[in-house]
């Protein structure tokens, strides 16, 4: 329609200008006729009677000076005749063009005639009567002349009137068109402004929806319990912060413990290879050396028009704690499971004692010498040394877990872990075989207890899993493997003892699953195992191979010790 | 004057079995220390015929028990006149019959007490041995 409406309005210009430009070319045509038309007429009319005159002049006064007059006349009489027919004017009117045969006679007369004056004398007898002959012979010129002045004249009102017309309506086409056009246009900047208006008032409230979603969303941001910060990737400057994150730290983005807030994040979220993994699951002490659990992610937002990271915590503390206390109870439930095995191995530096002592006293009754009784007491001081160690590793289990990371030897984890159900394995008769083909130098980041107790954990369910199935322990075996993969270490327990039951395999990492006797498992163990590998960002797999079950842990690879130096 | 008694002690605890073979010798018996079941039944086999076999219950990869059911097997004159249990397990000291052993010693021990027991134990099977022989 606007483009209809504009193509309408140049046409319109165009014609108006075209009008106009006709109308200016007609008005200069008419004016330069009138210019010309009549005059020539008039002229010749005039040199007429100039020449009448002459002639009653010259027949009263006979001389050669008004003959001379006359002759001059008739000259100039003949000079005006052929411009009335050779005129704009005479070529345009009918009548005019009509009287040029007449014209070109009396021409021929009046060169004759004046060919004939210079012979006259002005005393000769004949002059007069031969001038006044000729005075009658031109007559009828007059009357043409006459005729031909008054065509020109009507000629002349006639262009007159018309170009009073002109001059009275002179533009009431243009106007009109010009009227037309300038409504067109109005139309068009009319229309255009209420589609712009309706734009603008699109814009307006798509912009003001935008910042109700923007400020919805921060009102929302604000009130979460989860908490928020955004980091600007340059630098790590801290950009926004909820008040539930606030409490973390402190309510000021400036304050330096940000930082380091930060820092332990990206490090939590990546693993040891520096790949993101996006998920964070820390221990971070407040700058009021409070310690709390976090769990939450990292990744990337636009914020404020420019992308910059997002990091969500959540403080897990008490469902961590929680966590911690289940995990402890299962792991007190294994070690109450273990009491008599511990016992046994206890027993045992006890008996080598009591024994070297009965010895040791009899050396000393018999005042044997001092060396045999000093190695006695060797003896008996080492065996103190093996039941410490038991003690020990007692200690050391049923320590509560914590939730502080810490970089630990993979091997030495698993030896530890194995040493520990080691006697259980002897008493039930089961062949326990390590194949660690890994450094000790291989790092593993976490809590190394509570890594151990998953190892323990799979071992003793190897173990129950014989006990259950009331295998031929002659033949029992379970074997522990580690190995390295690119950037993950693998370590599998392995066991003969007939497998897993397909109808349980899906739900074995599941709480209170479990396969055992109400005074043998709690169903927690695995749980617990997972959530240990799930916090070291591994995973941890069951699965039935020939004869028996595999679990299966992979486990990112930590800094090495000499990188924790540096 | 009392006739050499002999022992044959089993144990994969090589110095509670040396220790417990020291004191023995040391009170005048003929003892004989073995470390695993195996070497112990080819000792008792080549005609060793100790007064008392001791043994642990849980000797390396074999079992301690295997070895007393082993020995009820073997002619009675191979046969020790007394086997006692050695054992580091919490088990009751009336469980001793379960395993078809005259006694069973739970450790630690004092080796005072299991020769007195031993003793005690090899006058009983002598007193009883003698009688089964006036009777036949």
């Amino acid at each position: 329609m606007p483009a209809a409406l504009i193509v309408t309005t140049l046409g319109l210009f165009l014609a108006t200008g075209m009008l106009y430009v006709s109308q200016n070319q007609h008005r200069a045509l008419l004016s330069a006729t009138v210019r010309s038309s009549g005059w020539v007429a008039y002229q010749a009319q005039l040199e007429y009677v100039k020449t009448q005159n002459q002639f009653e002049v010259t027949t009263l006064r006979l001389n050669r000076r008004s003959l001379d007059e006359l002759q001059f006349r008739l000259e100039l009489l003949r000079s005006r005749l052929p411009l009335l027919y050779d005129s704009d004017e005479g070529r345009l009117l009918q009548e005019v063009a009509a009287q040029k045969d007449v014209l070109q006679h009396y021409e021929g007369v009046l060169d004759s005639l004046i060919d004939s004056l210079p012979n006259l004398s002005p005393d000769a007898p004949a002059t007069l009567p031969a001038l006044r002959s000729a005075f009658y012979e031109i007559e009828p010129l007059g009357r043409v002349l006459q005729r031909v002045l008054m065509q020109s004249v009507a000629y002349n009102e006639e262009i007159f009137r018309r170009e009073r017309e002109v001059a009275a309506s002179p533009a009431v086409v243009p106007f009109a068109l010009l009227f037309v056009s300038g409504t067109c246009l109005v139309a068009i900047l009319f229309m255009d402004g209420r589609r712009d208006r309706l734009r603008l008032a699109e814009v307006e409230a798509a912009k003001s929806e935008v910042t109700a979603v923007q400020d919805n969303l921060r009102a929302i941001i604000e009130a979460m319990p989860l908490g928020t910060i955004i980091v600007d990737p340059d630098g790590d400057q801290v950009r926004f912060i909820n008040p539930s994150a606030q409490t973390l730290v402190d309510p000021s983005p400036q304050h330096p413990e940000w930082k380091r807030l930060i820092r332990l994040a990206f490090e939590t979220a990546s693993d040891a290879n520096g790949r993101p993994t996006g998920s964070i699951s820390m221990a971070f002490t407040k700058p009021n050396g409070e310690i709390v659990s976090l769990r939450g992610m990292v990744g990337s937002v636009i914020w404020e028009g420019r992308p910059q990271i997002l990091i969500l915590l959540s403080d897990t503390s008490g469902t961590r704690n929680a966590e911690l206390q289940l995990m402890q109870a299962a792991k007190l439930s294994t070690l109450g499971e273990m009491a008599t095995a511990i016992a046994h191995e206890l027993n045992q530096p006890l008996a080598v004692i009591k024994m070297a002592v009965a010895n040791a006293r009899r050396l000393v009754l018999s005042e044997a010498d001092s060396e045999a009784i000093t190695s006695k007491l060797d003896r008996i001081g080492t065996q103190v040394d093996r039941a410490k160690r038991i003690t020990d590793q007692v200690r050391r289990y049923a320590r509560m877990p914590s939730d502080q990371t810490a970089s630990f030897s993979c091997r030495t984890a698993v030896e530890l872990a194995s040493g520990f159900v080691a006697e259980q394995y002897r008493a039930a008769g089961i062949r326990m075989s390590l194949e660690m083909d890994i450094s000790p130098d291989l790092m593993l980041s976490g809590d190394q207890t509570m890594f151990e107790q998953v190892i323990v954990n799979l071992l003793v369910n190897a173990r129950d899993a014989y006990d259950n199935k009331k295998h031929d322990t002659s033949q029992a075996q379970v074997t522990v493997r580690a190995r390295t993969t690119g950037p993950d270490v693998i370590i599998a327990v392995e066991d003969g003892a007939g497998g897993i039951r397909e109808d349980v395999l899906g739900q074995i990492f599941d709480a209170f699953c479990t396969t055992k006797s109400a005074d043998k498992g709690t169903g927690l163990g695995l749980s617990m195992a997972r959530n240990v590998v799930r916090d070291m960002n591994g995973t941890i797999v069951g699965a039935n191979v020939e004869g028996g079950a595999c679990f299966t842990i992979t486990l990112p690879v930590g800094r090495s010790q000499a990188q924790d130096v540096a | 004057m009392t006739i050499e008694r002999s022992i044959l002690i089993v144990d994969d605890e090589t110095e509670l079995a040396e220790e417990l073979g020291e004191f023995f010798v040391s009170m005048g018996w003929q003892a004989r220390v073995c470390f695993t079941a195996p070497a112990a039944y080819a000792a008792l086999q080549e005609g060793l015929a100790p007064d008392c076999l001791l043994t642990d219950l849980r000797i390396a990869d074999h079992d301690g028990a295997e070895l007393v059911a082993q020995v009820r097997q073997m002619p009675k004159d191979l046969q020790p006149k007394v086997v006692a249990i050695i054992t580091g397990h919490v088990v009751s000291e009336t469980e001793a019959a379960d395993f078809n052993a005259d006694y069973l010693f739970v450790k630690p021990v004092d080796p005072v007490l299991v020769m007195e027991v031993v003793e005690r134990l090899l006058s009983d099977a002598t007193a009883s041995d003698r009688e089964a022989m006036l009777r036949g």
